[in-house]
């Protein structure tokens, strides 16, 4: 190792061996220190790529006035107490929680008092509402026979028991012209599908034993820190409720929160088991205080690239820094490498020239697949990257150049027994036979288990929120409904009437698409400017005054059966010839502003307006093409959402592996320089795939994103294992190659292995992926290769 | 004489001013707990009664006959038979109509009819004496105390404030089942129920159940 650039750096390193040590410490205990500091964030959003679609999605779920509602389910617990004494608990909490900053505002109850005259109000727009389709409906029923039915119905009403709420009705529309728009009211409220009872003014459960307190928050979301302080806020007022009521809180925030529980859990447990198992492993096995250096190259490693990463991405993703001991079972390998060649070299630090290259390039390998991901557009990919390469290059430059000088000479190395028996080259070949046999019969079977192999695009698989969380949101949609939550029509305009205008338009398209019944929407109600002049201008001229003589002529003289006043339908006919201009909305109606805020959105530099449908597959088709018909509306739903997220990832990761994959053959035949001992390094790598494809299935398990990223991992771990037998094999350096590569598939499967433990589903499913491959790869290196080579290089063997 | 005359008028004062400090105004509550009690028992109820209804849709008052069963629990019969033979039966949360014009029974849910629900829940308050209930919806008041006389007057957020202005309800002397009921509404409108015959705690024709059946 004299005379390059790698021995200059060696012997810097060993002549300011006590500078070095001494400025790593100030940097790790910077590094220690840094980490109270850093801010962690757990947004969903992160993991998502840039696709405009998807981002256009999230855009509108962030700023939509659901995202900052928080709801509290109230229910009383005894036989004893009543709804009132609900109501009044619910009315107390309201109070209390209006003194909070992080509170904007309190619903606990809503009045129902002037609905049913303000309905009848709002039929003054009837004009306006009505199209051709009705008017053609109303001149057949101004007929004698038309009128007498119709008489004859509203006699019948006036005598049944809930006449009284009938009447006003009655005589403002006594020929039934407008029903469809009280019917589309009715059905709008019922939009998002709760099941909500108004009693004394509050929202009250069917069996009367829940009520609703609906709180709008200031906190975002996404906010990590405010949302738990909200809901620790929460949690304490509801200790103040009265024993016989008890309360749960169903919130996004609620989801951050125990995310984050999950995550830091997972992440403690995961890192304490792996530090123990390391520990375990180092002294039992290796028999040597030295080893404890090892273990703390990738532990320092990751602590300062955390740190790094920080300041360079100003917040880390929870998901990444999850994956911290796995990165470090990754990079603990090159430690190992070189502490075993150093000791078979009897601990001469010249030793490690025989395995540099190999490790570097076995850490290349794996740098190049987490470094393909900086080519995602996926932020939280990204990071993982950067964090996981910069570990990778740390922990090599220590292993190399800092490692090999607490290393000294000894006479009598301790004895280790780590390890596969390396297949015996001498052996017999009709043992070799028999492995290769046992090898093509198991990916034979992976590959027939690999068919059952799915694909699970649902984003909602990587939300790992708690059992109280479930438990209480089972318990609110038992009560309340709304499991079924439907898709979203966003349509947009710069004013609110071009949105409405916009909103009419695709209602008409719509509804020719998936029918009326299927399709909810405000301008069922209330349509845009044009089209309520239309239908305006059709009925003063329908309603010529010869027209309406025919109607009060018909109207009294079949109303003398029944004594009808003549002043019976004057409502009616005060409204027949509107003289009031045109409005953008309804004023002065608290029912259609209450139907207005959860149809309508306010954005900067402009409006959004949104119509509901069910969230199945051949309306998205039919609604999601419709869209592009209107610029500026989108479909959102949780279906094509995931479908969206996996359209936008697939491309890039198809991409992705493709780079990875090449450049993992490249570097491994820069190392190898000949084709076939590159294809015998691969052989793990092919193995390793095959494996994964055919476990995850027989696991019950289906394929994800997360996986599959797992899976690239997993190509530039175990070519890395390829590369050193293949290394071995054609150089026979006595290198401990073999007890080696099992310590770094040990190390790794520990890292990877500790993810099992994890509760968050992301991180177990890149623990059984990463455990799947790692596994087999490194069986197949030390098994297969050996076999392959003396039958396909015999001359070199 | 004038003293005599001033004498008496102190004692008759003091009667009266007695007569208050023994029986004080009852607590609302503790009447319509009163109510509930006395009530409590009956399960059955069959009543004619006679409905008088002044709607500004007509030139005069409509008066319907009929009869009223109900049983608990939530099982209730209105059948008119003048001027126009209607019934209604509800059966749990199931409502089924017929009348002699259309001939045709109509079923439908009182979870989709908020409107029937409000009308029937009241009316089966009103012979169950479940007055408590009715205290989330209405001011509940005592106008008069013998006999008793409650007056409902919805509450601002309350479904039954849209159409209703007060009702009044006049109980029998022994307080066990209702007498007459007076409903004021908001458009003017008003009707007043009578209630004659009345039966409690008798067994019902299983035909009352049936809304075609002419039960009488």
């Amino acid at each position: 190792m004299s005379g390059d650039y790698i021995t200059r750096i060696y012997d810097l390193v060993r002549k300011h061996k006590g500078l070095v040590i001494g400025l790593l410490g100030v940097v790790m205990a910077a590094s220690l220190i840094g980490l109270k500091f850093i801010k962690y964030n757990n947004n969903i959003e992160m993991m998502l790529p840039q696709d405009a679609a998807v981002q256009n999605t999230m855009r509108f779920l962030r700023e939509a006035n659901f995202s900052d509602k928080l709801v509290i389910s109230l229910k009383l617990n005894d036989q004893l107490h009543v709804t009132q004494d609900l109501i009044l608990a619910a009315d107390q909490l309201a109070d209390s929680l209006k003194g909070s900053a992080m509170v904007k505002q309190v619903i606990s109850n809503v009045s129902a008092g002037n609905v049913a005259s303000e309905m009848v109000s709002f039929l003054r727009y009837g004009p306006q509402l009505l199209g051709a389709d009705s008017l053609s409906k109303i001149d057949s029923q101004i007929s004698p026979d038309g009128v007498k039915e119709r008489l004859k119905f509203i006699y019948r009403q006036s005598l049944t028991p809930g006449s009284s709420f009938f009447m006003p009705f009655l005589r403002a529309d006594p020929l039934g012209l407008f029903s469809g728009i009280l019917r589309d009211i009715e059905n709008l409220s019922r939009s998002l599908g709760y099941d909500v009872v108004i009693n004394n003014g509050h929202l009250v459960s069917r069996d009367s034993r829940h009520a609703l307190v609906i709180i709008k928050t200031s906190v975002a979301l996404t906010e990590g820190f405010g949302a738990r302080k909200l809901i620790t806020y929460l949690k304490g007022e509801l200790n103040n409720l009265p024993d016989f009521v008890s309360a749960d809180i169903i919130a996004g925030h609620l989801h951050t929160v125990s995310n984050e529980d999950v995550i830091k859990r997972d992440i403690r447990i995961t890192s304490i088991i792996a530090a123990l198992a390391f520990l375990i492993l180092f002294l039992f096995f290796f028999r040597d205080p030295k080893t404890v250096i090892i273990f703390l190259i990738p532990l320092g490693a990751v602590v300062i690239s955390t740190n790094i990463s920080y300041l360079v991405f100003k917040n880390l993703s929870y998901f990444v820094i999850g994956l911290g001991t796995v990165i470090a079972g990754i990079a603990i390998d090159y430690g190992v490498y070189v502490y075993m060649a150093v000791r078979k070299a009897g601990g001469n630090p010249e030793a490690v020239r025989q395995v540099i290259r190999p490790v570097i390039f076995g850490a290349l390998t794996t740098i190049g697949i987490f470094a393909v991901f900086l080519f995602s557009s996926v932020k939280g990919y990204n990071q993982l990257a950067f964090f996981s390469s910069l570990s990778i290059i740390l922990c090599l430059l220590f292993s190399l150049f800092i490692l090999p000088h607490f290393l000294g000479q000894e006479k009598d190395p301790p004895q280790m027994t780590v390890g596969l028996k390396p297949a015996d080259f001498s052996g017999s070949k009709v043992r070799g036979q028999i492995w290769i046999f046992g090898w093509l019969v198991i990916m034979a079977a992976m590959i027939i288990s690999s068919r059952g192999l799915r694909f699970n695009n649902d984003i909602t698989q990587f939300d790992g929120v708690g059992k109280e969380v479930i438990r209480a949101e089972s318990d609110f949609h038992n009560t309340w409904g709304g499991k079924e939550m439907p898709a979203v029509f966003v349509v947009s305009g710069r004013t609110l009437e071009a949105a409405y205008q916009n909103n009419s338009d695709l209602y008409e398209a719509a509804i020719k698409n998936i029918g009326r019944d299927n399709f909810t929407s405000l301008a069922a109600v209330w349509p845009g400017y044009d089209r309520r002049k239309a239908n305006l201008l059709r009925w003063q001229d329908f309603w010529s005054s010869v027209k309406e003589s025919k109607l009060r002529q018909l109207l009294a003289e079949y109303g003398k059966v029944y004594n009808f006043s003549p002043e019976a339908f004057k409502p009616f006919f005060d409204q027949l010839h509107p003289t009031e201009d045109l409005e953008t909305e309804p004023k002065g109606l608290n029912f259609f502003s209450n139907i207005k805020d959860q149809f309508v959105l306010p954005k900067e530099g402009g409006f959004q307006i949104l119509s509901f449908f069910p969230d199945q597959d051949e309306y998205i088709t039919q609604l999601s093409a419709l869209s592009n018909n209107y610029p500026g509306s989108f479909v959102v739903s949780r279906k094509n959402f995931s479908r969206m997220v996996s359209r936008a990832l697939s491309g890039e990761l198809i991409f992705l592996a493709c780079l990875a994959v090449f450049l993992t053959a490249a570097l491994t035949f820069l190392l190898l320089k000949d084709i076939r001992l590159s294809v015998l390094a691969l052989v793990p790598v092919l193995t390793s795939l095959v494996m994964i494809a055919g476990i995850i299935p027989l696991a019950g398990l289906a394929l994800n994103m997360p996986s599959i990223i797992a899976s690239m991992v997993v190509v530039g771990i175990v070519s890395d294992y390829g590369m050193f037998v293949v290394y071995h094999c054609k150089n026979k350096f006595n290198t401990g190659t073999y007890t080696a590569i099992t310590l770094a598939a040990v190390t790794t499967l520990i890292g990877a292995g500790v993810l099992l433990f994890a509760k968050h589903p992301v991180l177990f499913s890149i623990g059984v992926t990463l455990v799947t491959g790692v596994l087999s790869g490194y069986i197949s290196s030390l098994i297969v290769i050996p076999q392959l080579y003396r039958r396909w290089i015999p001359l070199r063997g | 004489m004038r003293r005599i005359l001033a004498l008496s008028l102190f004692f008759i004062s003091l009667l009266v001013f007695n007569a208050y400090a023994d029986n004080p105004p009852r607590d609302i509550k503790a009447v319509l707990a009163d109510l509930e009690k006395s009530m409590s028992g009956t399960e059955t109820i069959q009543t004619d009664f006679i409905q008088e209804k002044n709607l500004a849709l007509f030139n005069q008052k409509i008066i319907l006959r009929g009869k009223v069963f109900i049983q608990k629990p939530g099982f209730l019969s209105w059948r008119v038979f003048s001027p126009l033979r209607y019934s209604m039966v509800i059966k749990g949360s199931t409502i089924s109509q017929w009348d002699e014009d259309t001939n045709q029974v109509q079923q439908v849910s009182l979870a989709k009819n908020p409107s029937f629900k409000v009308a029937i829940e009241q009316m089966q308050n009103w012979f169950y004496g479940t007055f408590k209930s009715m205290l989330d919806d209405y001011k509940i008041t005592l106008a008069t105390e013998h006999p008793i006389t409650l007056e409902f007057v919805p509450l601002e957020n309350s479904v039954s404030r849209n159409f209703i202005k007060r009702v009044v309800v006049l109980f029998q002397n022994d307080e066990r089942y209702i007498k007459e009921v007076d409903i004021e509404e908001k458009s003017g409108d008003s009707t007043a129920l009578v209630f004659e015959n009345t039966q409690l705690n008798q067994p019902i024709k299983p035909g009352a159940w049936e809304v075609r059946t002419d039960v009488r």
